[in-house]
């Protein structure tokens, strides 16, 4: 449970906290679109710089980031490898066979990891300093003027905030039913195609079945609080945009010039 | 809002939990070259298709968007680009849920909308290879094998995998659940004659 840290909120009162969530929100993706601008160890060092100073901001400790990384290591680690293993170019430190370690294969792959790790810590900072209700109110107030199509933005926000808080709930499960399946002897990693097809199925009919449950248990409980969609819906909490809103999506300007400026 | 529909969407939002949680946690990937192919990562998009072609489309964004905020973009873009063949693919199974009434109906229809999603990816993936944007290990080994093989071929077979496990999945679970292609389907069972 403790392993994935997307979907969690750490309450706190830094001024990342009190950011308006559509702030946040336009902030995290710009920055992820912005990340593909780097292409050098300057412009690398300088995201990464800026997201310290956010995180340093939001008063979360950095130990909560770095968990954040831990669930997608080995993803990180298998894309960073082939990087430095079949990219050719500079230096050669090793050859065998096609396989080779250059000097440009190292550069990349260390650029491949810094952009994965500096992804994952502000997307991780998003959700762990905005609730879930105010991500959700966020994306909604986002979607809104897609109304106009008739698209459900407030159903697809409030969808979304509930995927989000059931994602470590059912990584927890999902855990619980392998561990489960491995006692009883089912091996994932060995056998052909077809034999890891089979592997697959003991492990996700019991999640599928636990998780459907708890979608009908949520349906449930809506209705019996009176849920009606969000037609007429009127909110406890109204979102506010502030001038620290403002100066966020100017930094995020600035910062998409001296990129450009790093890359020239 | 209608009962169905609450259930709707906390089923659609369970299923986007699932989508974004099976690439972290799946024990099974298929490793050729330098594309790893993740089994069963696209079972929840399938079974999305069938419940409804709403319920397939806001899956796929909702998975979609949830890998805008742990993925790398390019990750997220093919997985947006899911939203055309579930949208297709759940519309051909309201419109004729017989296909789940057989196995091999549903092969050919699992081929076909297998296709429309290599291509879609193919087409995603394309656009960021001549963008440059892609790794160095890309360009070294070419278009030919890491983006029209790998992506399109390997991703082709990836479909057709992951649509069969989702089909024996959605067939036991659509009798403990209602699945409205698979209640639909049932119509189409030819009467059998009634024991005496």
């Amino acid at each position: 449970m403790n392993k994935l840290i997307l979907g969690r909120y750490i309450p706190g009162n830094s001024i990342i906290h009190h950011m308006d969530p559509r702030a946040k929100l336009i902030s995290s993706f710009y920055f992820i679109g912005i990340i593909f601008l780097c292409n050098n160890w300057q412009s690398y060092l300088g995201m990464f710089l800026f997201t310290m100073l956010v995180i340093f901001l939001s008063k979360v400790k950095v130990g909560f980031f770095i968990k954040g990384v831990r669930p997608l290591i080995w993803l990180i680690l298998f894309t960073v490898t082939l990087q430095i293993l079949f990219t050719s170019g500079g230096t050669v430190y090793f050859h065998w066979g096609i396989i080779s370690i250059t000097e440009f294969g190292l550069t990349n792959g260390i650029f491949i990891f810094c952009r994965f790790v500096l992804i994952i810590f502000m997307s991780t900072l998003l959700t762990l300093t905005t609730p879930p209700l105010a991500l959700s109110d966020a994306i909604e107030s986002i979607l809104r003027p897609l109304a106009v199509i008739h698209f459900p933005a407030h159903e697809v926000s409030l969808m979304l905030s509930i995927a989000l808080r059931f994602v470590p709930t059912l990584m927890d499960e999902t855990e619980k039913i392998m561990n489960a399946q491995r006692a009883r002897g089912v091996d994932f990693s060995e056998g052909s195609l077809i034999q890891k097809m089979k592997a697959v199925i003991p492990l996700l009919i019991p999640l599928f079945v636990s998780s459907f449950n708890r979608a009908e248990e949520l349906a449930t409980a809506m209705e019996a609080r009176g849920y009606q969609g969000g037609v007429g819906r009127t909110k406890y909490r109204v979102l506010s945009w502030q001038f620290t809103d403002t100066l966020a999506l100017v930094c995020m300007g600035v910062l998409t010039l001296i990129l450009v400026y790093l890359r020239a | 809002m209608t009962t169905f529909s609450v259930r709707k969407l906390t089923f659609s939002a369970i299923l986007i939990a699932i989508g974004i949680l099976i690439p972290l946690i799946m024990p099974i990937k298929i490793i050729i070259g330098p594309a790893s192919f993740t089994l069963a990562s696209h079972v929840p998009i399938f079974l999305a298709m069938f419940l409804s072609p709403g319920v397939a489309v806001l899956v796929a964004l909702g998975t979609a968007l949830g890998f805008f905020l742990s993925f790398p973009a390019i990750i997220a873009f093919r997985a947006l680009s899911h939203v055309l063949f579930v949208a297709i693919g759940a519309l051909i199974l309201q419109k004729k849920p017989q296909i789940v009434g057989s196995f091999r109906r549903f092969q050919v229809f699992n081929i076909g909308i297998g296709l429309i999603h290599a291509l879609a990816e193919l087409a995603v993936v394309s656009i960021f290879f001549f963008q440059g944007n892609m790794a160095e290990t890309t360009y070294t080994q070419g278009y030919f094998y890491t983006v029209f093989l790998l992506v399109g071929v390997g991703g082709w077979i990836h479909s057709i995998i992951d649509g069969s496990i989702a089909y024996y999945i959605g067939e036991r679970l659509s009798h403990l659940f209602e699945f409205p292609v698979f209640v639909a389907a049932k119509k189409y069972v030819p009467n059998r004659p009634k024991a005496h």
